[in-house]
């Protein structure tokens, strides 16, 4: 409605300019006081300030075309810890979740105990808690909670890491725990050797 | 004054966009076709062969210079020979907008008009004027609506999987008003992925004019349909912008499967009442000898050992290991879990598993024993166990196009326990079962031990999603290793199944290690 008015407005301000341009005499009861024309700019530069201000809080609008060229894209498996994970790095104090993580990281582990020493569930809770089960002081200490079993040096740049001590600690128990797996592999595919009485190219 | 005022005209081409360029491919695929009236060799010439960008164009203008017939899009379809030309397309959903691009631009003229004022200066009082000519051209404009035919051509309807199809569109604007700015994006199948060329297009199109484009998507095990476009128009000075979900007359592609078979799967020795070929340790008919006894009267003549006859004047009867027929039902995992992949590249877990369920159904087929199959899906899938060739057609249907197995993620919940006590109702006693199933999570082992202690053998393929580049996949590839470990360890046969490796040499290795 005020933008059909503003045009009829504009419209016949602008015809009445051109026909200025023929007739200059139809301008005189116009006001072209000094000071009049000095308010007329100041309004307008503040048009131009208002409309800046305009601009700034508008969003563009286009309509959002969609992907229409990619598949599915589905998760592998894990994805969710990595993301959780890089996430701590902004949620420094949230220990809850480094909680829920370390306990996460601790059934796995526990598991992976027992597979290798064929031993019991508890006994495996037992090593991760003693931090028996790894020769890595740092992984040992991401379950123990106390201060790992190394040489100052090596805290030392733990310290000056650039990630955080738990993410590091997390990383390198996952790192110990696939060393763990590999080494029980390695066994299994030995004593299978051993039983057949045969060596097998074949891994696993 | 923001950056995005003083644009010119055609910067709303390319620049709020942002990632989806208009034809990065330079224009390999935009043709604006013109008509000419009379030359139907032009306009059949022109449908299946686009010429190249630079040709159009100018091809383009010579039409605009002949100007457009009515008549035109009739008379070209029937000179089209046996291509059907468009159809009219129908407007599902529209919407308009105002896309602010020009907002903010006054700024220019209450500036110059502003100073002008203030300084006396003539010049900056006329440029505003420039301005006030800008801005009435950018907002007195509406979006047009358009009226648009379609027409979709495929290369091939039926593709064998990991075929490329080619689909043309041709989209034409039977309406009356010229469309300044017209973008067409492709509704591809959300399971097809593009290989070659965007599917989507950008151009202005007269009255009577068309623009083909097309784009090439990789087929994959199933049926889809192609059968709607995202079209958004801007009028010229692109302020206004209406969306519309255009239908058009379907586009179908079915993707069968091949029959192929895999290497001979490993069974165990539970089976069924009928002769076939897994070797049982009861003796009688068969090919296998067993032992030697006594005759007895009634035995076949053909058992009987002639030689120790002629030796020592005593009938025997050989028996044999009986061989008999397996009933196996392989059970696909196709819950929302299981949908997982290895990296971006490659088929996904549940894509790999049914390829490998179609080889082993096939190759049990093949060597005579009765195969069905099942599914924890969101739907019921279920093909009881059978043979011979119509019961292999209809499995090779089942898993090439059966919406629940899509390659996309179900959408509803699948209730394990409620799904696993029908599977249990439906198996026979001596139904063994080849769970395949990426094994993600620990539900997954439990089915497979459910199935285990009522008595089914059960083996597990396992299509392995996990690498080992991050810590996560790192410690869920451990996890995994773990939960078939547990498995193993109560008495299910696993066959770990290695992305890059081949599925028979998966069963091999697993052969190797059941024997061993």
């Amino acid at each position: 409605m005020s933008r059909s008015i503003t045009a009829t407005l504009g419209v016949l301000l602008g015809v009445v300019g051109i026909a200025a341009l023929a007739v200059p005499r139809i301008t005189t009861p116009l006001p072209t006081g000094e000071s009049f024309v000095l308010v007329v700019g100041a309004v307008l530069v503040l048009g131009a300030v208002a409309q800046v201000q305009r601009r700034r809080h508008t969003e563009l609008d286009y309509a959002e075309t969609p992907d229409a060229e990619l598949a599915v894209d589905l998760p592998t498996p894990g994805d969710d810890l990595d993301r959780r994970l890089g996430r701590l790095r902004l949620t420094r104090f949230n220990e809850a979740e480094r909680h829920r993580i370390r306990d996460e990281i601790a059934d796995v582990a526990a598991e992976t105990i027992r597979r290798r020493q064929r031993g019991s569930r508890e006994a495996a809770r037992r090593a991760l808690e003693e931090g028996t089960w790894t020769e890595d002081p740092f992984a040992a200490a991401f379950f123990t909670g106390r201060v790992p079993q190394a040489p100052t040096t090596d805290r030392l740049r733990e310290l000056f890491d650039r990630e955080s001590p738990f993410k590091r600690r997390a990383v390198r128990s996952i790192d110990a725990l696939e060393r763990l797996l590999e080494a029980d592999e390695r066994r299994a595919a030995g004593d299978r050797r051993e039983a057949d009485g045969q060596p097998e190219d074949d891994d696993e | 004054m923001s950056e995005d005022g003083p644009d010119g005209p055609n910067s709303d081409r390319s620049g709020p966009q942002g990632p989806e360029p208009e034809r990065p491919d330079g224009g390999r695929a935009v043709v604006d076709e013109a008509e000419e009236v009379g030359e139907p060799s032009v306009e059949s010439g022109d449908g299946t062969e686009p010429p190249s960008a630079g040709g159009s164009e100018r091809d383009g203008e010579a039409a605009e210079a002949a100007g457009a017939d009515e008549a035109d899009p009739a008379e070209a379809s029937a000179g089209a020979g046996e291509a059907t030309g468009p159809v009219a397309a129908a407007v599902r959903s529209s919407r308009i907008r105002s896309t602010n691009h020009w907002v903010g631009f006054a700024t220019l003229v209450f500036l110059s008009a502003g100073l002008g004022a203030l300084l006396r200066s003539r010049p900056l009082m006329l440029a505003a004027v420039v301005g006030v000519g800008y801005l009435a051209y950018a907002n007195t404009t509406e979006a047009p609506e358009p009226e648009l035919a379609v027409e979709r051509r495929l290369s091939e309807e039926e593709p064998e999987p990991g075929d490329t199809v080619e689909v043309t569109v041709v989209v034409e604007n039977v309406g009356e008003a010229a469309l300044a700015d017209l973008r067409v994006v492709e509704q591809v199948p959300e399971a097809l992925a593009v290989t070659e060329g965007p599917a989507r297009a950008a151009t202005a199109l007269r009255p009577g004019a068309r623009m083909t484009f097309s784009y090439t998507v990789l087929a994959r095990r199933g049926a889809y349909r192609f059968e709607g476009l995202t079209v958004i128009a801007r009028n010229a000075s692109g302020s206004r912008e209406r969306e519309l979900d255009v239908a058009t007359e379907p586009a179908a592609i079915t993707c069968l499967a091949p029959i192929d078979a895999t290497a001979t799967v490993p069974l165990r020795g539970l089976t069924s009442p009928y002769t076939g070929r897994v070797s049982t340790d009861s003796s009688g008919e068969g090919t296998e000898f067993a032992s030697l006894r006594e005759y007895q009267h009634g035995d076949a003549l053909s058992r009987i050992d002639w030689n120790t006859y002629a030796r020592d004047r005593t009938l025997t009867t050989m028996e044999f290991r009986e061989e008999r027929m397996a009933t196996v039902v392989v059970v696909l995992d196709l819950r929302a879990e299981a949908y997982l992949q290895a990296g971006d590249d490659g088929p996904h877990a549940v894509d790999r598993g049914i390829d490998a369920a179609r080889r082993v159904f096939n190759s049990l087929l093949d060597t005579g024993d009765r195969v069905g199959l099942a599914a924890f899906a969101a739907d019921t899938v279920w093909l009881a166990p059978g043979a011979g060739p119509t019961h292999r057609a209809r499995a090779r249907e089942l898993l090439s196009t059966d919406p629940a197995l899509s390659p996309l993620p179900p959408d509803g919940r699948v209730y394990v326990r409620l799904q696993l006590r029908r599977l249990a109702q439906r198996l026979d006693d001596d139904a063994q079962v080849v769970f395949v199933s990426p094994m993600p999570d620990d539900t997954s082992a439990v089915i497979a031990r459910s199935l285990h202690v009522r008595g089914h053998a059960v083996t597990v393929l396992s299509p392995d999603p996990t690498m080992g580049d991050t810590p996560g996949r790192r410690l869920a590839a451990i996890e995994r290793s773990n939960r078939l470990n547990g498995l193993r360890g109560s008495d299910v046969r696993v066959v770990d199944w290695d992305g890059d490796e081949r599925l028979a040499e998966a069963l091999e290795r697993a052969r190797r290690r059941w024997s061993g």
